[in-house]
């Protein structure tokens, strides 16, 4: 790295070189993050108007009749309507929830906000299928537990609660996508500056009154960040929507795409490329969006050349309602679905909650995962991968935010929008487009780890680029305008003064790349190297072949050995951190 | 061979069995040579690479009993749904990357890949124990194991005495709401059963059925997904249900029972050699493997439905005999688009 030298003789010089580094720098990250959205995005929209799916044994020719195919399909109005509504929802309850939360461990003196912080994290390293078993087990109207206690207790003649409806699909996704919206709002939260809070303090607002006029619209970045990459993660996601929504006919988009890759025979590539581009609109859409909406970025900008660490808040006798709630909420989210899934993993096949089950269980599915041949692997696989590609993902996404938000590059704009595109494709198209991106390609990247590592950046960029530019736009530019006044290069600037007060925000996105990398599921299935898979698909083998025991068994393990982890490396950290603060 | 010898006189009976034992035990002894050669070919190969869309479990005792019949050939697989077996393996192929050896799908989709040119012709030896052109129709796959089709229940839910008997019993207003359906609109066994019924019935009764058991409102969802709901008793009956898939939860102790029903549709299971296998020896000795006395035996351990009928396992005896009909192509091909629509029709609009 380049020394930061005193503003000197050569200072003009030692400039004029930094800035040439600095271009090439962003320049050369820019041009890597084009390659990688587009590249795949071209293959994709190439095969849109073939005949046949490349590499495909058929000769492709040109057509227009996937188009007219996909979108004259009679269901795709009532199926768009189910995905918006969706969307919305499942965006409005894990931002409620994910904004609340974050507030209340960031910056409340709640009793157990420490315990919080990590029961978010477990909540997500909850594989989906699990939880949709799990909520199942809890609410379907036929064997819901919650169902047939309700009506028990209360004589009700029908199940209150039917977990296969649009409401159901709400509830489970914005459960388990609050971390989410909780890891990029989160850190807004403690990033602010507090003499904004203390003026209203001081000029008689009340504690809620500073929350809602001062905290929550400083804050705002943050959670239209998050609102946005949620819509887009609803509009593309496919669990659970497929789990709870298709077995009655609600349909969502992606199903719909789905449905011409997997659901016929041959698959319809052509088709499903040409639904799955009409998403590519939708999602410059989105940017588009948040650019405006976060147009006067100065507004945002709280943290500036002074102490800003702002304090807790004390809650007085609020503060242990709040504990109550926040309990309730994890109780039901995390600990409800975890003890179903331990009777679970103790059943010798998927089956109703009674007496007779109990005396038929056994610890027999853990000894059949004992057996699996590449289990271990599977885990060793996902983990260092999720470490790895997620820390490349970070800083990638830190040199992005960086060209956005901070320089006047030409096309910056248009960086950051094609960067945000292949998250919105469904994980399976995108899976089909980095298969013939890569395949072809000579060198070790197809059927090796390193295209799992390339599709997991490919794919998920866009929540690195959301997490850290909503922390960046905070940062006010008169301390990096001050560090390059006293002639630091720009490296140097970067690296010294952005960096470590993004520290926050760059680690949200670690953890959340993290969790997100460690369950990646439907680009895993389609490009993991045989004989050396990730935990995710060799948990979903089980699921697929309907074992549903091994694969509650397998997620009870990793659950507590992440949960170990978690527990070992905070410790390991904590003390430093405290001192840092 | 044997229809052929029935119509001669007895002399000449006599001399032809004589000549065809003679010609059987010359066979056996070459056969058991040609064996020896083949698995010291295969073991210079080292290893093989099987793609399958088995379950995780069924795998793993397929290859632990071949590997421990050929000791040095180390057995890797790919698990995944079929479509996505054929999906990997036709880019593979396609972009001229290495790829499987040997390729456990079902006869529909080795069918299909013979098509596409993408399978190595290969008649095993073995086949002179079955009837050929059911096990290898033309040598470009071989079928190992059946899949049946019909419907279960779940005996904790369905009273004993009040569950449906024939496939018109699913039509029973009773049911309404409360049967789980693989969602024949993405194709799989359940599209096959619907489509195949039709040559059965004929188009006329065959219309009328389906538009009513659409009409029952089933719960759709993947195949495993449905059966589960059902051992679970989120639904108390399923449409074509496979026995072969049913019988190991219900050992486990599931409260579940199939229906030996009338029409049974019948399909296979079939291994494709690959077009350009890394090891075709292994790849050979395989497909030998599961067609012989020992992989057949295996089979039936795991509670599948094994070609030879007399390996078949207890739980199975009542099958023998059932009346099968077999998966139907030639109706299927005639008039592809015609079939997805009508099951869009009856089944997609819910």
């Amino acid at each position: 790295m380049i020394a930061s030298s005193p503003a000197a003789p050569g200072a003009a010089a030692t400039r004029a070189a930094g800035a040439a580094v600095s271009r090439i720098v962003l320049i050369a990250v820019g041009g890597f993050v084009l390659f990688l959205s587009l590249y795949p995005l071209g293959w994709l929209l190439w095969g849109s108007f073939q005949t046949a799916a490349p590499f495909a044994v058929e000769k492709g020719a040109f057509t227009l009749a996937n188009y007219a195919r996909a979108y004259a399909d009679p269901l795709l109005a009532k199926t768009a309507v189910n995905t918006v509504v969706f969307a919305l929802g499942q965006m409005a309850v894990a931002i409620g929830l994910g904004t609340a939360l974050g507030w209340v461990v960031m910056r409340t003196d709640t009793p157990g906000r420490r315990w919080f912080e990590f029961l978010i994290l477990a909540l997500f390293l909850m594989p989906l299928i699990l939880a949709v078993v799990a909520w199942t087990m809890l609410l379907s109207p036929q064997i819901g537990l919650v169902n047939r206690l309700a009506m028990a207790a209360f004589g009700l003649s029908s199940p209150p609660f039917d977990v296969y409806s649009l409401g159901g699909m709400i509830f489970v996704q914005g459960l388990y996508l609050t971390p989410l919206a909780f890891l990029i709002v989160g850190p807004a939260f403690v990033a602010l500056d507090a003499g904004l809070e203390e003026s209203a303090r001081v000029s008689g607002a009340s504690q809620w009154q500073v929350f809602g006029r001062v905290t929550l619209p400083l804050a705002l970045p943050a959670i239209y960040s998050a609102a946005i990459l949620l819509f887009v993660i609803g509009i593309e996601s496919f669990d659970i929507p497929q789990m709870l929504g298709a077995n009655k006919g609600l349909y969502t988009y992606t199903s719909l795409i789905y449905y011409e890759i997997l659901g016929r025979f041959p698959a319809n590539y052509g088709g499903a490329t040409a639904l799955a581009l009409a998403l590519l609109i939708f999602a410059f859409l989105c940017v588009y969006l948040y650019r405006r909406l976060t147009r006067h970025a100065e507004r945002f900008q709280t943290i500036k050349g002074k102490s800003y660490r702002p304090g807790v808040i004390a809650l007085g006798r609020w503060r242990w309602a709040l504990s109550a709630g926040c309990w309730s909420f994890f109780v039901l989210a995390v600990f409800l679905p975890l003890a179903i899934l331990f009777v679970g993993s103790l059943m010798p096949y998927y089956g109703e909650f009674s007496l007779a089950m109990v005396e038929r269980m056994s610890w027999v599915n853990y000894e059949r995962i004992g057996r699996h041949p590449t289990l271990l692997a599977g885990v060793r696989n996902s983990f260092l991968l999720a470490a790895v590609a997620g820390a490349a993902c970070v800083l990638i996404a830190a040199v992005i935010a960086y060209i956005a938000g901070r320089t006047q590059l030409k096309g910056r704009g248009l960086v950051e929008g094609i960067a945000m595109l292949p998250i919105s494709f469904p994980g399976t198209v995108l899976g089909v487009a980095l298969l013939w991106a890569y395949i072809g390609v000579p060198l070790p990247i197809y059927g090796t780890v390193l295209i799992l590592a390339i599709a997991y950046i490919t794919r998920y960029l866009p929540i690195g680029l959301r997490t850290v530019s909503g922390g960046m736009l905070q940062i006010g530019s008169e301390l990096e305008e001050a560090s390059r006044t006293a002639g630091a290069p720009w490296l140097a600037t970067f690296r010294r003064v952005m960096l470590p007060l993004l520290k926050p925000s760059l680690m949200a996105a670690w953890v959340l790349l993290f969790m997100i990398f460690f369950r990646e599921l439907p680009m895993s299935l389609l490009l993991s190297a045989r004989g050396n898979p990730v935990l995710s698909v060799v948990m979903f083998d089980y699921y697929q072949s309907g074992e549903m025991g091994p694969l509650a068994a397998v997620a009870m393990c990793v659950l507590i050995g992440v949960i170990a982890v978690v527990v070992v490396a905070h410790r390991l950290i904590r003390p430093r951190a405290e001192l840092m603060h | 061979m044997v229809g052929f010898v029935n119509g001669m006189h007895g002399a000449v009976r006599m001399l032809a069995a004589a000549v065809s034992l003679a010609v059987a035990v010359a066979g056996f002894g070459t056969q058991a040579q040609d064996d020896r050669a083949k698995y010291e070919a295969a073991k210079k190969e080292g290893k093989l690479l099987l793609y399958s869309g088995r379950s995780v479990e069924q795998i793993q005792q397929i290859v632990q009993a071949f590997e421990a019949k050929y000791p040095g050939i180390k057995v890797d697989h790919f698990r995944a749904d079929l479509s996505q077996v054929i999906q990997r393996y036709e880019t593979e192929a396609g972009a001229g990357r290495p790829s499987a050896d040997v390729l456990d799908l079902v006869e529909r989709r080795s069918q299909a890949l013979a098509q596409k040119n993408l399978a190595t012709p290969y008649k095993s030896p073995l086949l002179k124990d079955y009837a050929n052109d059911l096990v290898a129709p033309d040598g470009q796959w071989t079928n190992y194991a059946m899949n049946l089709v019909s419907f279960a229940w779940n005996t904790s839910k369905v009273k004993p005495g009040e569950e449906p008997k024939t496939l018109t019993d699913l039509l029973d207003p009773k049911w309404q709401g409360r049967m789980g359906f693989q969602d024949p609109v993405q194709g799989g066994g359940s599209q096959i059963w619907v489509i195949t019924l039709a040559g059965v019935w004929g188009e006329g009764p065959w219309a009328d059925y389906m538009k009513k058991l659409g009409q029952q409102k089933p719960k759709y969802g993947a195949y495993m997904q449905v059966q589960n709901m059902l051992t679970a008793g989120e639904v108390d009956v399923m449409i074509a249900a496979y026995p072969n898939f049913l019988q190991p939860t219900i050992d486990k102790g599931a409260p579940v029972k199939w229906a030996n029903v009338d029409p049974m549709v019948r399909t296979f299971f079939s291994l494709t050699l690959a077009k350009k296998p890394e090891s075709p020896k292994a790849a050979e000795l395989f497909i030998d493997y599961l067609l012989s006395k020992d992989g057949q035996d295996l089979l039936a351990k795991i509670n599948q439905l094994p070609i030879r009928e007399e390996a078949w396992p207890p739980a199975y005896q009542s099958l023998k005999g059932a009346k099968y009909v077999a998966q139907d192509w030639r109706l299927e091909d005639s008039k592809p688009d015609f079939w997805r629509e009508k099951v869009r029709e009856y089944f997609g609009s819910r």
